[in-house]
């Protein structure tokens, strides 16, 4: 029988609506992709920012003419949101909010954006690194980020909001002897 | 399971199956994913007290009973095992 939507407070009617979704969501495999599949996911993906900061260094550097360089860069910013958009199905519901998801999956995704944050750090730090010596001991010119400024903000939000899910894709195992809950 | 972190042997699978409750069913009453049964039953995720605690009460025993650091006895040797003692003392 479905249960009713109780007629007493804004604050029970909510509760009410947060229990139902969050019991539908008890009974849902949060990982529908095999470990591997996501592997291959987040390859991918990593060889697409690869790209896409070579081609930021391209038009910052302005070596190609703007237009067609800027033209190439939101190509390849569209291919990685296709590749968030992929992972976001993959694992994406571990990233919901904490009321919806049990303790195991919280800590599975506090432990996701630990390590990813951590990455960010090592990458900031050593791409930091790597300008200073490029520009201090090398004297070589830098990219300036007066052109395509967007392309260079959405390649930073990409990176920021995709990491944790990659990151999860990554590592969090296979869940296929759970797919089929038992009878 | 995080390194360095104790594992902690249980003994979910066999109470389960002893009472004919699958893991999605428990899952519900104990109000988590059925995956984390799952995870929990093969060691790879150890629970909150909370959740041990709620565990306990569905299968109406205490904690140490379901969860233990040491690895538990088959039943069968437990069962069988004292019998065989008690037969043996008189």
């Amino acid at each position: 029988m479905k249960p009713k939507l109780p007629q007493g407070t804004r604050a029970e009617k909510v509760a009410f609506a947060r229990n139902r979704y969050r019991q539908d969501q008890l009974g849902r495999a949060k990982i529908k992709m095999a470990l591997g599949n996501r592997r291959w996911v987040v390859a991918g993906q990593t060889v697409v920012v690869a790209l896409t900061v070579a081609a930021q260094a391209v038009v910052g550097l302005r070596i190609v003419p703007e237009g067609k360089a800027l033209g190439v860069l939101w190509a390849l910013l569209g291919v990685q949101a296709i590749f968030f958009v992929v992972l976001m199905y993959a694992v994406g519901n571990l990233t919901q909010l904490d009321w919806v998801l049990d303790e195991r999956e919280r800590a599975q995704r506090d432990h996701a954006m630990a390590i990813a944050y951590r990455i960010l750090l090592v990458v900031i730090a050593l791409v930091a690194l790597a300008v200073g010596i490029a520009a201090t001991v090398h004297a070589l010119p830098m990219p300036t980020a007066q052109v395509g400024v967007q392309a260079y903000v959405a390649e930073l939000l990409w990176f920021v909001v995709s990491l944790p899910l990659a990151v999860m894709a990554w590592t969090l195992p296979d869940p296929e002897l759970d797919l089929e809950p038992e009878a | 399971m995080p390194d360095g972190q104790r594992k902690i042997h249980n003994r979910l699978a066999v109470l389960r199956a002893e009472r004919g409750i699958s893991r999605v069913d428990l899952a519900r009453t104990v109000g988590v994913n059925y995956q984390t049964i799952g995870y929990l039953e093969r060691g790879d995720y150890s629970p909150s007290l909370d959740l041990a605690l709620r565990l306990g009460e569905v299968f109406g025993l205490p904690v140490e009973a379901i969860f233990s650091t040491r690895p538990f006895a088959p039943l069968s040797e437990q069962v069988y095992g004292n019998a065989r003692q008690e037969e043996g003392s008189r």
